[in-house]
């Protein structure tokens, strides 16, 4: 999927104060490119993540998806895009803990009317492509981190989307577990043609990018 | 609980003050003036036995009278609130005035004025095991058991029944009597025999069932007043408890749902999700309530009658009616969903990203 933004701004206001999270920002990102956004924290990489991935809406400026503005589109349209079209995975997992792994992954085919043998083929596949097939039936809290983030790839890729967006993917992770997430991550955008959107502080995901925007005080450049 | 207890024993204790009233439907009772009568029995008070004749002789319009002893028998070993048991004596020729048409169950009615033989309800034989041929002793006197009253009534049940005689005699109570109850023939009606009875004899009132009523149904009154204050209490209990747990519930998942909007789930799965749960939470946790709140009210009784809990099997929908039970599950789970739903609407507008983000 083609993401164009213009100008997009997104300002938080605190009591009488105002943070300008994310400044007048111009982004033109590829099919099926691997973008990383780095900066230092608290630069606005997070919140230009979440008006990427329809989670918030920008203060002004438009997004454009394969052309179309989907800035100002109705929530429940905004819903259906992170449903069908986006899939994110956070730095800290976000699983329901509740849920076994499978569980998690069908989650997301399930709100998007699968029958129930779509949903379970499809999330035993994503398991297995994480590499996680075995461990399909355990909680969460059984799972290393690493293998918590796999999950939440596995997750993120269920309504097979055409961009994922990924905070600080690796941020929870050893070196050696956060190498492997960079791999899947890669894998996913040459392979499957997705868009990979990472925000990260990690040089071993920036070596991998097509593209490495810098992010300072809400401003973002080449 | 305790507040179940309380209002299940009210309850209770209406219910046995309602039963009296279906004893002595249609006659007049005569008791000593000043003497507090509930429904069918007085509490205290004796009036001379030569009454009876009084009323035989003098009067016009009395049809029958039967002269009745009663007495109520708390456990000496225990410190009861409430009596474990009533002795009733009562000429034999009249056991009827007393039952009207419950059966023995077993065994039969004593068979002259001064046998030593009782008749007990059949609570008390099931709590004692006692069969027609037992001995009990009364007063340190041998009893012998020969029949058992097939009745459900609290009192009946829970009734020692023997001859006026044995039962003036084993109780010291030689000529004097507790009640008589006065048949009126059918040419006179309740009021005007009860009106002649009261001018002719001194000392003494004579209760139609209308005025019997009206005495008790203040104190009637007061109970279902604290009954309906006890169950108000509860019920507004029950609700605050149920509706914190959810909050807190809810409060602590606020996560869950941020995730779940995150990946895309319509606004209604996690109301759906919320409503599924409070109501099951709601559902269980009334009528868990319930049952403990039942076993609490036993216990609570049984102690301070020493009838064991058992025995109220049987009247168990008195003690916790169906229409209580609607009640209270269906205000329980409607507070409950609504409470959850409320909270998961409130829990719902703070921007998932914060909440996500908050987590870092």
């Amino acid at each position: 999927m083609k993401i164009k933004t213009v100008d997009l701004t997104r300002i938080f206001h605190v009591g009488s104060n105002s943070v300008v999270a994310v400044n007048k920002v111009n982004l033109e990102i590829k099919e099926a490119s691997f973008v990383s956004i780095v900066g230092p924290s608290g630069s606005g990489k997070t919140t230009l993540l979440n008006l990427l991935g329809l989670n918030d809406k920008p203060t002004s400026g438009r997004i454009f998806f394969n052309g179309k503005d989907v800035s100002e589109i109705n929530d429940k349209e905004r819903r259906k895009m992170r449903l069908f079209h986006i899939g994110f995975v956070f730095q800290n997992f976000n699983l329901l803990p509740t849920l076994t792994s499978l569980e998690n992954v069908e989650l997301p085919l399930m709100l998007a009317g699968k029958s129930s043998e779509e949903q379970r083929e499809t999330a035993l596949h994503l398991l297995e492509l994480v590499g996680l097939s075995h461990r399909k039936d355990h909680l969460p809290n059984k799972l290393s981190m690493g293998e918590m983030q796999r999950v939440a790839i596995a997750r993120a890729l269920a309504n097979n989307p055409k961009v994922v967006i990924a905070d600080e993917p690796t941020g929870e992770l050893d070196s050696a577990t956060g190498r492997e997430i960079i791999e899947l991550l890669y894998k996913l955008c040459s392979e499957r043609k997705v868009t990979v959107i990472v925000a990260t502080h990690d040089e071993k995901i920036t070596r991998v990018s097509d593209v490495i925007y810098k992010m300072r005080d809400g401003v973002i450049s080449v | 609980m305790v507040l179940i207890g309380i209002g299940a024993t009210t309850t209770r204790c209406t219910s046995v003050i309602e039963e009296l009233n279906v004893l002595f439907r249609g006659k007049i009772l005569v008791v000593a003036r000043g003497v507090f009568v509930i429904q069918a029995f007085p509490v205290g008070g004796t009036i001379p036995e030569n009454t009876l004749q009084e009323i035989k002789q003098q009067i016009q319009g009395v049809k029958n009278a039967t002269p009745l002893v009663f007495f109520l028998n708390f456990e000496t070993s225990e410190n009861l609130l409430l009596p474990s048991n009533v002795t009733i004596g009562i000429p034999p020729d009249s056991w009827q005035v007393l039952t009207g048409n419950t059966p023995l169950k077993t065994g039969c009615w004593p068979k002259n004025e001064t046998a030593e033989e009782i008749v007990v309800g059949l609570s008390l034989a099931e709590q004692y095991g006692l069969n027609v041929g037992s001995n009990v002793s009364i007063k340190s006197r041998t009893m012998k058991v020969v029949g058992i009253l097939d009745s459900r009534v609290s009192i009946l049940s829970r009734a020692i029944i023997m001859p006026l005689k044995t039962a003036q005699k084993i109780y010291k109570f030689e000529g004097l009597v507790s009640m008589i109850v006065v048949e009126p023939e059918g040419t006179v009606t309740s009021n005007e025999l009860s009106k002649r009875i009261e001018e002719e004899i001194g000392g003494i009132k004579a209760l139609t069932e209308e005025e019997r009523t009206d005495i008790i149904q203040p104190l009637l009154n007061e109970l279902e007043r604290w009954n309906f204050g006890i169950t108000a209490a509860l019920l507004f209990l029950t609700m605050c408890l149920v509706a914190t747990i959810t909050f807190m519930n809810i409060s602590e998942r606020r996560r869950e749902f941020a995730i779940l909007d995150a990946i895309g789930a319509p606004k209604i799965t996690a109301l759906r999700m919320v409503a599924v749960e409070t109501v099951t939470i709601g559902l269980l946790g009334s009528l868990i309530g319930l049952i403990l709140g039942v076993v609490a009210a036993l216990v609570i009784v049984s102690k301070y009658t020493s009838i064991p809990m058992q025995l109220f099997m049987p009247n168990l929908t008195d003690l916790l009616p169906l229409s209580f039970i609607v009640e209270t599950v269906g205000l329980t789970v409607a507070v409950s969903c609504l409470g959850g739903i409320i909270t998961a609407l409130i829990a719902n507008r703070k921007l998932t990203t914060e909440i996500l983000r908050g987590e870092h």
